[in-house]
């Protein structure tokens, strides 16, 4: 019987126990132990304190406590399996990492990204910098991988403990050629967090190790090295510094030096890999189809032929000064007012800005570059048609 | 009526019964010395890899660090003390360490009910949320208990001890 009433409590304090608060940094961890004994035949009861306590009773005892330091613990991770492939030219190419707080309170973090070497992919040879200044912006949005409208923070604000952040090194690249490799830490530094913005820079613990010097938030914010404060133990709050090293010579600091244990600042390596030279790519793929009078697809006299002409622009790099001309087939007559742009329909006059497409009497003519204002990028639709009829 | 005057005569011996255990004036006779200190476990290791542990006063303490409580009772009366029970809830961000909880001549058990029933460690059973019944870990027990078998003499000194772990944040 004894034993049943045992587990129906013992279960109903495990419920309990499932809602107990994590230990954090400045908890006064506690001890009380309690003394019952029979002296000349009459019960006590007397609780202990660190010195030694001789007043019985309940409440005349003190707790042996200390305080929970500050455990300052993180790791920068890059996420990419391989290097990422880009292109000569390319911008907004990006690379990828995660940052996790494993220390025992709230932390902010400062970012920043540095040109390193070698390349962490042996067969990746770091070779050339992405142009500068490369840029780090944090993952805010729902979707996955850097968008420019979504993801604008600039440090991690807040990052709980045992919370990750993704966190993006935005780069554009210079002109390369195929093969070429760019090694690129992410250097990430700790900070107060648990208020709004961004907390001051934590540069030393308690123990002597400091951080070094380094310049965050893309350029807007500039940290000096931490100066060297060992203090004995004290009853309150202490930092304590044990950020790892870095694995890997690459993995450096905000000083470009191999990160070292302790320091508040940890860094992992990604590379981009240039695999596609920029050259313009363009193709014009055009085709007509036959609409006769009688509904078929028989090029008679009278006999409609729509041509169409899709502009598609390849690669990575825009388009300048795009302009498309096509000349009336000869022994054909162009449809007045059927000159579409994606389906829009043109009017045949030159009559910029009102569009700027026309047909000239021999030629249909369309501007894509507006008046050469527009640069036109890869991948955008570019569809054209006009008709002609049979003489 | 009558059971509301025998309930205030009853609350009445109570509240001196309280004095009489509690006020000041008696607690200063104490005839034991009860003390409790902390030390934190270090861990050295030389060159051929030998591992000596030692405890010293914990000028840090951080998740993952190992605790050493060490309770001692002397007695300080001209009388033996008998009966000697001594309990201790565990501390808050710790957990108990397997197997750590020691004292001569004591009988040790533990609980996971915030000191409503102790037992051996293999006898405290919890059960899942499918009714299947595990034996408890050590991070789920809430307080240690040490039933001293012996009288403790005039100027006698004894001690118990236990480790605990200040918890991870996992």
């Amino acid at each position: 019987m004894r034993s049943l009433d045992f587990r129906a409590l013992f279960l109903s304090f495990l419920c309990l126990n499932s809602s107990s608060a994590f230990s954090a940094a400045g908890d006064i961890i506690s001890n009380t132990a309690t003394i019952d004994f029979v002296y000349q035949g009459i019960p006590l009861i007397q609780e202990s304190s660190p010195t030694g306590n001789t007043l019985t009773g309940v409440g005349n005892g003190m707790p042996t406590s200390f305080t929970e330091d500050r455990l300052i613990n993180f790791s920068v991770v890059s996420t990419d399996a391989a290097a990422i492939n880009v292109s000569s030219l390319q911008s907004i190419a990006f690379l990828t990492f995660t940052v996790t707080n494993s220390g025992n309170a709230v932390q902010d973090f400062l970012l920043t990204a540095v040109n390193t070497s070698p390349s962490p992919f042996v067969a990746n040879v770091d070779s050339f910098d992405p142009v500068s200044p490369l840029q780090v912006f944090v993952e805010e949005g729902s979707n996955a991988g850097y968008l420019l409208a979504e993801d604008t923070a600039l440090f991690i604000d807040d990052l709980v403990v045992g919370a990750t952040a993704t966190v993006y090194v935005v780069a554009t690249m210079p002109v390369t050629i195929v093969g070429d490799a760019a090694a690129v830490a992410l250097v990430a530094q700790v900070a107060e967090g648990g208020a709004a913005g961004q907390g001051v820079v934590i540069t030393n613990d308690n123990n002597g190790f400091i951080s070094p010097a380094g310049v965050y938030s893309n350029g807007g914010v500039s940290v000096l090295a931490g100066t060297s404060n060992s203090i004995a133990n004290t009853p309150g709050l202490e930092t304590v510094f044990n950020d790892p090293a870095a694995l890997n010579p690459e993995d450096v600091d905000s000083n470009a030096v191999q990160d070292i244990r302790a320091n508040g600042q940890h860094s992992d390596t990604g590379v981009f890999l240039v695999q596609a030279v920029a050259v313009p790519f363009l193709a014009l793929n055009k085709t007509v189809t036959v609409i006769d009078t009688l509904g078929g697809t028989d090029p008679h006299a009278g006999a409609t032929l729509r041509y169409q002409i899709d502009v598609v622009i390849g690669g990575v790099i825009n388009i300048n000064n795009l302009v498309i001309t096509d000349a009336v087939p000869a022994n054909t007559t162009y449809v007045a007012s059927s000159l579409l742009l994606n389906g829009a329909v043109q009017t045949d006059t030159a009559d910029a800005p009102t569009d700027y497409s026309e047909f000239n009497g021999n030629d249909i003519v369309v501007d894509l570059s507006q008046g050469g204002t527009v640069s036109v990028a890869p991948a955008t639709p570019n569809l054209i048609t006009f008709d002609v009829t049979i003489d | 009526m009558k059971k509301t005057k025998s309930n205030f005569k009853l609350f009445f011996s109570m509240m001196v019964l309280t004095l009489l255990f509690s006020s000041n004036a008696f607690s200063a006779n104490g005839k034991i010395v009860l003390t409790n200190k902390v030390l934190k476990q270090v861990i050295k290791k030389d060159k051929d890899g030998n591992v000596t542990y030692s405890y010293i006063e914990p000028k840090t303490a951080l998740p993952g660090d190992v605790m050493m409580y060490v309770i001692s009772f002397e007695n300080i009366g001209k009388d033996p003390a008998k009966g000697i029970v001594i309990n201790d809830p565990l501390p808050n961000n710790s957990k108990y360490r397997m197997g750590s909880a020691a004292g001569k001549n004591t009988k040790i058990t533990f609980s996971i009910d915030d000191g409503n029933n102790f037992g051996h460690p293999e006898d405290l059973v919890v059960k899942d949320i499918n009714g299947k019944e595990w034996t408890a870990k050590p991070e789920s027990y809430t307080h240690i208990r040490w039933v001293y078998n012996k009288p403790l003499a005039p100027g006698e000194k004894s001690e118990v001890s236990f480790k605990t772990q200040i918890k991870d944040n996992e």
